[in-house]
């Protein structure tokens, strides 16, 4: 081994050692957020995006693979050209400029596969964002699977169906997502990070297709239920559980060891909408390790004790889980009643910096992994809260009080 | 190759008749002597225009490059369709000033030249039956809306086909609705297209007279999502792609309009019928196929459609009428506008968005002080909200928000079971109200103007449609039956 080898060996093992006992910082990215900022169709702006992206002092990214079902690669599953608006009529086209012209799936090289090399060269994790949805509350994101299939689609309890998502409670579907995830694992992340904060204003209520109906007859001998039932929950919730093990299986066949983690949205010392919403039993997956960990993505904390009811809130989390890893959230907005630091700033009176800081400490002291900052967008982030969350040291105990 | 194909359908099982193959493509019309066919196919980077003479089944390709689609044929032989071409990337062209869209191209006798162009997307053209005008899907003034997160709407346009400045058949004052595939009667009374009324709802065949677009009514049931809605050459049936629980994907339909019945005809979609009315012309998986149209009736059950009953003749004085004010007054009234249709409307002024939501007229009843309201929010985007026997609220939401300084009219209507907004006399919203309205027992005292900074004129309102909005129409209606 000669001397250069021999540093480089050095180095990367130093790495790898940081990286093992680090405080793990996770940028989630969308790309389409700064596509007025930068050319992110092209291999250029997609350094950009990372240039920005890593003064945040992350080192993990988690990027955005799709717009609700229209894909940021180079896709063989969701056909390309009918992505192309309006080349589907169904598709209700968007013509903001920059936005509403935006070609992804057509882009040469393939966006992932650029980001992702881009990653490896700077040191940084990389992984998949894929929220739970096949809309983002837009019709111009509905995929051309989807349209093309109206019989898989969604149903309420009146009968009408709703092209917003296919159901998982169809076999076709599942294939189509495992079809996807193939694509995905083709580009080797490193992280797939299903989102269930994101899911396109779907619920169980939308869950009323003729494979649940028919076994909820078979199980009960009613007409199926009100969605609030329990016990339609957990049939939905069977579903979706279903999918999860079909991920992990899918991913163990393919011989990759690839870290599923999991969001979950509006964490309250209530109702847990992720599971009476979506029907995602989240510590039943973690414990029995269909999903590597979970990341909490928004908390509702409570205004008289925005601090401390977060580190509780936080704590129930971890004790749910058996020790499974889990995150903890950094998100520069509020957005439709989950706080972001903002709201703590104007619970507190604090500074954007102290907020930041004591939500870190939290994060750390109740145990967690590391942050999943939510977005980073363009200047989102402040150059003083990327200073603190870069130097954040997630190995020393804090001095919060 | 005729294959009977034996599929669950509704009540019964109906023979499907597979039609013959005539090439790989979709969107497939005939020419007005039926002797050819106009489609679209899958091109290297995109999709192109074809004619297909049946005669002797050769392929004359219209357009190279770029994507071309939804052709549509005049009488005198031309074809229009839509063309798509983005070199650059989307940064690049904003950058570059491009004002390149997605617009109509017309070709004829080898010939192409432009008809509309900008930077926004027209599609899904049709010609009238005298060939003067096309008809056609357009995001043109959508930028009228410039927030929402990118949900835009899709209105329909003419221009005229010597080419010209386009003018809106149909357009919303909002961001949720949309209108497509245009589709007019062949005596050109009556006009079809694809509508959808928001994110949550299905696509739907919307059918009016075409000299008055706004006054539309639905003639497809909700749980049936449908779009690409054809007229037969009889003027009183239409085929249109549509999908129900027991189907196994998009079908073809066959709706009888004025009779409120529909047919299934076949697995496929992007219906036409041909000149003669004798030959069903569609698309599966990526073929093109025609099918005998007489033979596929016979073997297909009708299935009869929930009528949209017309809306009811509402006619009497206004109920209450408030001139002007700028500050809250209360205006005690004996009506009980709950128990029946409904209107209220005004012209208001903001002079600032209001912090919290601002009350343009409330009416107060015994049972709840905001039974139903027309006010703005703390956006700035107006609505019009009645309460239901639970206690909620049923909204309809403007699109974008008011502009402060500027006059505004707007209307809320509650008819049956959906409460509707127009703002400046277009269609903003409609909803319906599935637990229906909070009957009052008691008389209503008005509040007007409450909450809000700027003025309240013209406040009228009672049991009489408004002279200046579009009454919807019925199928019914529309056929004098």
């Amino acid at each position: 081994m000669n001397r250069q080898r021999f540093y480089l060996f050095v180095l990367l093992v130093g790495v790898a050692v940081v990286r093992l006992s680090a405080f793990e910082k996770i940028a989630i990215i969308d790309s389409f957020d700064f596509a007025s900022v930068y050319d992110t169709e092209t291999v250029a702006g997609t350094e950009q995006i990372l240039d920005h992206v890593l003064l945040t002092g992350a080192d993990t990214v988690l990027w955005r693979n799709c717009s609700g079902a229209t894909m940021r690669y180079q896709s063989r599953e969701e056909a390309p050209l009918l992505m192309e608006a309006p080349l589907d009529p169904r598709r209700v086209p968007e013509s903001r400029p920059v936005h509403g012209w935006l070609r992804y799936w057509a882009v040469e090289p393939d966006i992932v596969c650029t980001a992702f090399a881009s990653c490896a060269r700077r040191g940084v994790a990389q992984g998949i964002h894929w929220p739970y949805e096949e809309n983002h509350w837009n019709y111009w994101t509905l995929g051309p699977w989807n349209l093309s299939h109206p019989q898989y689609w969604c149903r309420n309890a009146n009968g009408v169906p709703w092209h917003g998502r296919c159901s998982f409670a169809f076999p076709e579907v599942l294939a189509h997502k495992l079809r996807l995830l193939d694509e995905l694992l083709d580009r080797k992340p490193q992280t797939i990070f299903f989102d269930l904060f994101r899911s396109g204003n779907w619920t169980v209520a939308d869950e009323y297709v003729k494979p649940h109906r028919e076994r909820w007859r078979a199980r009960y001998g009613t007409p199926p239920p009100d969605s609030r039932d329990p016990r339609w929950i957990a049939l939905v919730g069977e579903t979706q559980e279903a999918f999860f093990r079909a991920v992990r299986a899918h991913i163990a066949a393919r011989g990759m060891k690839v870290r599923i983690l999991l969001g979950i949205d509006r964490v309250s010392a209530g109702e847990d909408e992720n599971w009476t919403k979506r029907g995602v039993d989240w510590k039943k997956l973690a414990r029995e390790d269909m999903v590597d960990g979970i990341v909490i993505e928004s908390v509702r904390p409570d205004p008289e004790r925005p601090f401390a009811s977060t580190a509780e809130l936080y704590a129930s989390v971890r004790d749910a889980l058996g020790g499974k890893p889990f995150f903890c959230p950094i998100m520069q907005y509020n957005f439709g009643g989950r706080p972001g630091y903002p709201w703590y700033c104007k619970a507190t009176g604090a500074r954007e910096e102290a907020v930041v800081r004591q939500l870190l400490e939290i994060a750390r002291d109740v145990g967690a992994a590391g942050i999943a900052m939510e977005c980073v967008d363009h200047k989102n982030y402040s150059p003083a809260v990327c200073e603190v969350i870069r130097n954040f040291d997630g190995t020393k105990k804090g001095t919060r009080k | 190759m005729k294959i009977a194909i034996a599929t669950f359908f509704g009540l019964g099982v109906s023979l499907l008749t597979a039609g013959d193959q005539l090439a790989a493509g979709s969107h497939g019309v005939f020419s007005h002597d039926g002797l050819r066919i106009a489609f679209q196919a899958p091109a290297p980077g995109g999709l192109r225009v074809g004619v297909l003479t049946l005669a002797t089944r050769q392929v004359e390709w219209l357009t190279d490059g770029g994507s071309a689609a939804y052709p549509a044929w005049g009488p005198d032989g031309s074809v229009v369709y839509s063309f798509l071409d983005a070199p650059e990337t989307a940064w690049a062209s904003v950058r570059n000033g491009s004002r390149k869209g997605c617009n109509l191209r017309v070709w004829k006798d080898g010939g192409t030249r432009q008809l509309t162009a900008g930077r926004w997307r027209d599609y899904a053209p049709s010609f009238s039956p005298d060939g003067e005008t096309i008809y056609y899907s357009s995001t043109e003034g959508e930028e009228r809306f410039p927030g929402n997160g990118g949900q835009r709407g899709a209105n329909i346009r003419a221009v005229a086909a010597t080419g010209g400045t386009s003018r809106v058949i149909l357009a919303f004052e909002s961001l949720q609705r949309a209108a497509v595939q245009p589709s007019i009667s062949p005596d050109g009374r009556l006009l079809a297209w694809a509508y959808i009324a928001g994110f949550r709802d299905n696509w739907s065949i919307a059918v009016a007279r075409a000299s008055s677009p706004e006054a539309f009514c639905r003639i497809t049931p909700p749980d049936m999502p449908a779009y690409a809605p054809r007229w037969l050459p009889d003027g009183r049936r239409m085929v249109c792609t549509a999908c129900r629980e027991a189907d196994p994907g998009w079908c073809v339909y066959l709706i009888d309009v004025p009779r409120g019945e529909m047919r299934r005809l076949a697995v496929g979609e992007n219906p036409d019928v041909s000149p003669d009315g004798k030959t069903l012309l569609y698309d599966h998986d990526g073929q093109l196929l025609k099918a005998d149209l007489d033979a596929t009736l016979a073997a297909a059950p009708t299935v009869t459609l929930p009528q949209p009953e017309p809306f009811p003749p509402i006619a009497g004085e206004p109920a209450f009428a408030v001139a002007e004010t700028r500050k809250t007054t209360r205006h005690p009234l004996a009506m009980k506008p709950g128990d029946a249709a409904f209107h209220v409307s005004c012209e208001a002024t903001l002079d600032r968005i209001p912090a919290e939501a601002g009350v343009l007229v409330r009416g107060a009843y015994k049972e709840s002080d905001r039974a139903f309201q027309l006010f703005v929010n703390a956006k700035g985007i107006p609505a019009f909200a009645m309460r239901q026997a639970d206690g909620t609220y049923v909204g309809a939401h403007g699109g974008e928000a008011l502009v402060c300084g500027r006059r505004y009219r707007l209307v809320g209507i509650r008819v049956g079971d959906t409460v509707r907004l127009y703002v400046d006399g277009r269609l903003a919203d409609e909803r319906n109200v599935p637990l229906g309205i909070l009957p009052p027992r008691a008389p209503v005292c008005l509040v007007v103007c409450e909450g809000m900074s700027g003025e309240v004129t013209n406040l009228k309102g009672g049991f009489d449609w408004p002279a200046d909005i579009p009454r919807p129409t019925s199928p019914r209606e529309l056929f004098g039956e």
